[in-house]
């Protein structure tokens, strides 16, 4: 194996993690905390592509510097938006049995797929000029887009604030407390619900930031959730439900199984993600980092 | 001019009410006659200064108005169609089914856009032998289950009695028994183009046509471009084509041909990726990696894009030749800014420069691109071509029976039809798949337009590239 294609398959790696932990960890944040089966996931990941691609569209020939802040507002725009669903809908069917919380979510996500629609159409929308003027790198005879270093470094970025944010601040205190036993937690005073509309904004932010940073290189189109989502459930379940150490691990073991399957097994590349997860399952069926007591 | 004016307009109103006199009259006796009907129609009537709208109601007159103009006299004719025998007086309404949700919808709303188009000027022209068409759509985003259960409603409830769209090749193969069994009612794919349709679900059709060409065409036309222009020398060759069964049979029909007719030719990369992927950069990075002389690609529409865009920076380009069997999936979202020079683009039948000073497609595009601000692409294409079809066959029949034929004597009338189109002269066979000639380009930069266009073109004639009647793509492959 050729240095070159050792290098080529890490940075595939990297950068595949790099999308899917920005979706699978608000989804094990959320499922932790709140004990909620976001299945309006992906259409927050898209709404994040779109938001960030028509911001991207009002700038032209501007220093790159720009477009990355740009990444940010859009971000926070579909987190603040999360915020809001988080105690106008979300919060009336805690207490009602789990098949409520799929159905509003994935009614959710058909709103906001259609929202969508409404507002910007169906056609592709595409830019190109960030991706562009960031220019190639050339590693071992391999050409890569240095866009991908800054995407993958933005989403290590932001795992370590989280990181920072949870076990280092008083709130991350909080919300670990929350997600580790919630009704210990309530019983010694702690403001559980307080702390729902935050956790939640937390996590669509994480996923709209995923959809933002595909925006230079890919199509955005309203299809683009779909694939994700489903690969990104699979993680959750492979990693353990509300797990963040299984995010990350079941990501980066996704995102590898890919990138090596791509070159030694194309033709059944996108069945090796599933077969991993069900090795995983059948082994640990609680996921590798999984809490059998939480939802007994 | 006041004088003039006053003149004019004493004339107009003078004729006017002659021919209202006239049509009211006839009205009458064509109301004694046949009292069930009553059709109406709409004149705009424009004098230099006045423009007035003349609106008739009365059956079975044929009035002329003439009206003079301030300098010149303008003869304009009102005809007002006389039932005829036999016709239903209920609005005919058209199933269109076609992607209107989702990724596929840059292809879909192609065919919504023409279909819109086409049954506006046929409204507009009185009609199909008088009758009004009414456009019913389903989206075919809902899936095959869903969408027989829509289409089953269309033909029984909403009393449809022509179907025409349709995009999926997955969608037309769980149709078409369902059509041919069950639901008997004319129908045309306008795209759906799998070979397997009419070579294994439904080799005998008699309800179901398709008036685009078909994979095994645009495949092996790529096989013959690529030979004898585009790289005559490929010896190594890799695929990166859409996971589900279009873009495997593209892969297989293609590779195939390739390498039957040059037999030193060896795959050396086979990769697979969903619609909708995002990140095509191990593909990419693989592909590289085993350093083919050409890459083929079936995918189209957006992820066409996709997978173009992070080609371009990775070198793909550089390094290979790439084709794009479905480039013509959206080709005036190419930009110049990211899809390259020199890629080997088909378009099936429909490229918006082709064929070239045609009046027939010169006049649709300046239509259609009045209308979308778009080129237009081969679904949208299929799908005129089968409304167009359909509303002959009824016309010729009329001709020939003096009654509005039954779906029996449509469908034959249908079948070995040929007809002038946008795309140039089309032949729908016996077997009921419609040939005529497919497109390639080798793209390329113009100043003209902000996408890219095909220059050269290579244009392949149908008996060289489709399968003959009856006989099946592999097999025909195996027999060269």
């Amino acid at each position: 194996m050729s240095v070159g294609l050792l290098i080529a398959i890490f940075f595939n790696t990297l950068l595949f993690f790099s999308i899917l932990i920005s979706i699978t960890i608000g989804l094990s944040l959320i499922f932790g905390v709140l004990g909620i089966l976001n299945l309006a996931h992906g259409a927050f990941y898209t709404l994040g592509a779109y938001v960030a691609i028509s911001l991207f569209s009002y700038f032209t020939n501007v220093p790159p510097i720009i477009y990355y802040i740009l990444f940010f507002i859009a971000s926070v725009i579909v987190g603040i938006i999360g915020m809001w669903i988080e105690p106008t809908l979300l919060r009336r069917v805690y207490k009602l049995p789990d098949e409520y919380q799929l159905l509003l979510t994935f009614s959710l996500s058909l709103i906001i797929l259609d929202t969508i629609r409404y507002f910007w159409g169906v056609m592709p929308y595409y830019h190109y000029e960030f991706f562009a003027m960031l220019g190639n790198s050339e590693i071992a005879g391999t050409i890569y887009p240095n866009y991908y270093f800054v995407a993958i470094a933005t989403v290590i970025l932001l795992l370590i604030l989280l990181y920072l944010l949870l076990f280092k601040t008083k709130i991350g205190l909080l919300i670990r407390a929350a997600s580790m036993d919630k009704e210990m937690a309530i019983s010694l005073g702690i403001n559980v619900k307080a702390l729902y509309p935050l956790v939640f904004a937390l996590g669509i932010f994480l996923c709209a930031m995923g959809g933002a940073l595909t925006t230079p290189y890919s199509a955005i189109t309203l299809g683009i959730g779909s694939e994700m989502t489903t690969i990104a459930f699979a993680i959750t379940a492979m990693g353990g439900l509300g797990s963040l150490k299984g995010a990350i691990l079941g990501s980066l073991i996704v995102g590898f199984v890919r990138a090596l399957g791509v070159f030694y097994f194309p033709e059944i590349e996108l069945v090796v993600v599933y077969i991993v997860m069900f090795i995983i399952l059948s082994i640990k069926p609680y996921g590798l980092c999984g809490r059998y007591e939480r939802r007994v | 001019m006041n004088e003039k004016e006053k003149i004019n307009r004493r004339d107009y109103l003078k004729y006017t009410g002659a021919a209202i006199g006239g049509l009211v009259v006839g009205g009458a006796l064509g109301y004694l006659l046949k009292p069930a009907e009553v059709v109406e129609k709409t004149a705009t009537v424009t004098v230099p200064g006045v423009e007035k709208t003349v609106t008739v109601t009365a059956p079975g007159v044929v009035s002329t108005v003439t009206v003079p103009g301030a300098t010149v006299t303008a003869p304009r004719t009102i005809t007002i169609e006389k039932p005829k025998k036999g016709i239903p007086s209920e609005p005919l309404k058209i199933g269109l089914t076609t992607f209107l949700t989702g990724t596929a919808a840059l292809e879909g709303t192609h065919a919504e856009a023409t279909a819109e188009i086409l049954v506006e000027e046929i409204n507009a022209a009185g009609g199909i032998l008088g009758r009004k068409v009414e456009l019913l759509k389903v989206d075919e985003a809902i899936g095959a289950d869903a969408l027989i259960k829509a289409v089953r409603k269309l033909v029984t409830e909403d009393k449809v009695e022509f179907l025409v769209g349709l995009v999926s090749s997955g969608n037309g193969t769980a149709l078409a028994p369902v059509i041919e069994n069950e639901l008997q009612v004319p129908t045309v794919y306008g795209t759906a183009t799998t070979r397997r349709l009419f070579e294994e679900v439904i080799p005998k059709p008699k309800f179901v046509f398709r008036t685009s060409n078909y994979d095994p065409m645009e495949c092996i036309a790529a096989a013959k471009i690529v030979l004898k222009y585009f790289c005559p020398g490929v010896k190594r060759i890799a695929g990166i084509n859409p996971d589900y069964a279009f873009g495997r049979d593209e892969w297989e029909i293609f590779s195939k041909a390739l390498m039957k007719l040059k037999p030193d030719v060896e795959i050396v990369y086979e990769g697979w990726a969903p619609l909708g992927t995002t990140d095509f950069t191990p593909h990419i990075s693989a592909i590289l990696a085993s350093k083919p002389d050409l890459v083929f690609t079936s995918f189209f529409a957006g992820d066409l894009i996709t997978l173009v865009k992070q080609a371009g920076p990775m070198g793909l380009f550089k390094a290979t030749k790439v084709v794009a069997s479905v480039g013509g999936s959206a080709y005036s979202d190419f930009k110049k800014e990211f899809f390259p020079e020199g890629v080997l683009m088909g378009t099936r039948q429909c490229f918006f420069t082709y064929p070239p000073k045609f009046p027939p497609m010169e006049e649709f595009v300046r239509k259609y691109y009045a209308r979308t601000k778009r080129y237009p692409i081969y679904t949208g294409m299929g799908t005129w071509h089968g409304i167009m079809a359909f509303k002959t066959a009824i016309e010729l029949g009329y001709e020939l029976l003096g009654e509005w034929p039954d779906v029996n004597t449509i469908v034959k009338l249908m079948e070995r039809m040929s007809m002038i189109t946008p795309v140039g002269y089309r032949f729908i066979r016996p077997d009921h798949q419609t040939v005529g000639y497919q497109v390639y380009g080798i793209t390329k930069h113009v100043p003209e337009y902000d996408f890219v266009v095909l220059d050269p073109m290579y244009i392949y004639p149908p008996e060289e590239i489709a399968p003959p009647v009856g006989v099946k793509t592999l097999d025909w492959i195996n027999t060269w």
